[in-house]
């Protein structure tokens, strides 16, 4: 497979099937969580609770993944693609927050309405799970304004001194600088 | 539109200055001879604010061992019609 074939799958594994079914899903959810009202105690309530607070666990599953994948060492991101994204991520990431912290809520306040209830398998999950995408959260946000800093100016003297070059005929096909670089030769030609 | 791009030496010094491993290396010269040869009409929209009639920029943001960097690429399209001219690389 060559690299450019590997950078496209890469790129559409990651857009059209993790991110769009993620945010889709999050927002979904974090609907459901703020319209939740009423007492576990009943069976119908504890199911909704419980599956409320099982797909938050997976979207911060997916998140955790979004993020490794966008940071994973010698990946090489075209900036706008890259930037597209992190905003993909980030909006993915307040909303996992978002439900995480408000099914913390469910839980302690309807452990403290029933001391004797008995919270679903994997509630104690959700405030080391909060612990864990909070940072990332936090990352990701710092990452998108690093995305959107403003540029410097180019270097002049490079410019001049790339012109004068070229001007001498001194420059060389990119497409042979790689050849030679995957050859294991030399990135300046000798 | 297919374009020939071309390096001076200048630039390809200023790119081994980023410093990056033979790997990491190997996919940004991959990644940017893919774009700008195959690509470029894709990118010409992001004109040098100095020089909007001779250049413009093309950025890759690298993951290195854990620490983001982002590159910037000055490609002249003023000098010839099929060929792109890499005339700076820097790292912002």
């Amino acid at each position: 497979m060559n690299l450019g074939m590997r950078f496209k799958m890469e790129d559409a594994v990651t857009d059209s099937l993790l991110l769009p079914t993620d945010v889709g899903a999050a927002i979904s959810l974090r609907e459901m969580a703020y319209s939740w009202e009423g007492d576990p105690l009943t069976a119908e309530r504890a199911r909704v609770l419980e599956s409320l607070m099982a797909r938050g666990l997976q979207l911060a599953s997916g998140l955790e993944l979004a993020w490794s994948l966008a940071t994973a060492q010698d990946t090489v991101w075209e900036r706008d693609a890259y930037l597209r994204r992190v905003q993909a991520i980030d909006f993915l990431a307040t909303v996992v927050v978002d439900i995480l912290t408000r099914t913390q809520e469910i839980l302690a306040s309807t452990q403290a309405k029933h001391p004797d209830w008995a919270a679903p398998q994997g509630a104690a999950e959700v405030g080391p799970r909060l612990q864990t995408v909070k940072p990332i959260a936090a990352a990701v946000r710092e990452t998108l304004n690093w995305l959107n800093r403003p540029r410097p100016p180019v270097s002049e003297e490079m410019l001049r001194r790339s012109r004068e070059s070229l001007d001498r005929g001194e420059g060389e096909p990119f497409g042979d600088l790689i050849a030679r670089l995957n050859s294991g030769g030399p990135l300046v030609k000798e | 539109m297919r374009y020939r791009l071309i390096v001076p030496p200048e630039i390809s010094r200023a790119i081994g200055a980023f410093g990056l491993d033979r790997n990491s290396l190997v996919m940004v010269l991959n990644r940017l001879y893919q774009e700008l040869e195959e690509r470029a009409d894709d990118h010409k929209r992001h004109r040098d604010p100095a020089h909007p009639d001779l250049y413009f920029w093309f950025e890759l943001t690298v993951w290195d061992h854990g620490r983001r960097r982002g590159f910037r690429f000055t490609v002249d399209d003023a000098r010839a019609a099929d060929h792109l001219f890499l005339v700076a690389a820097e790292e912002i």
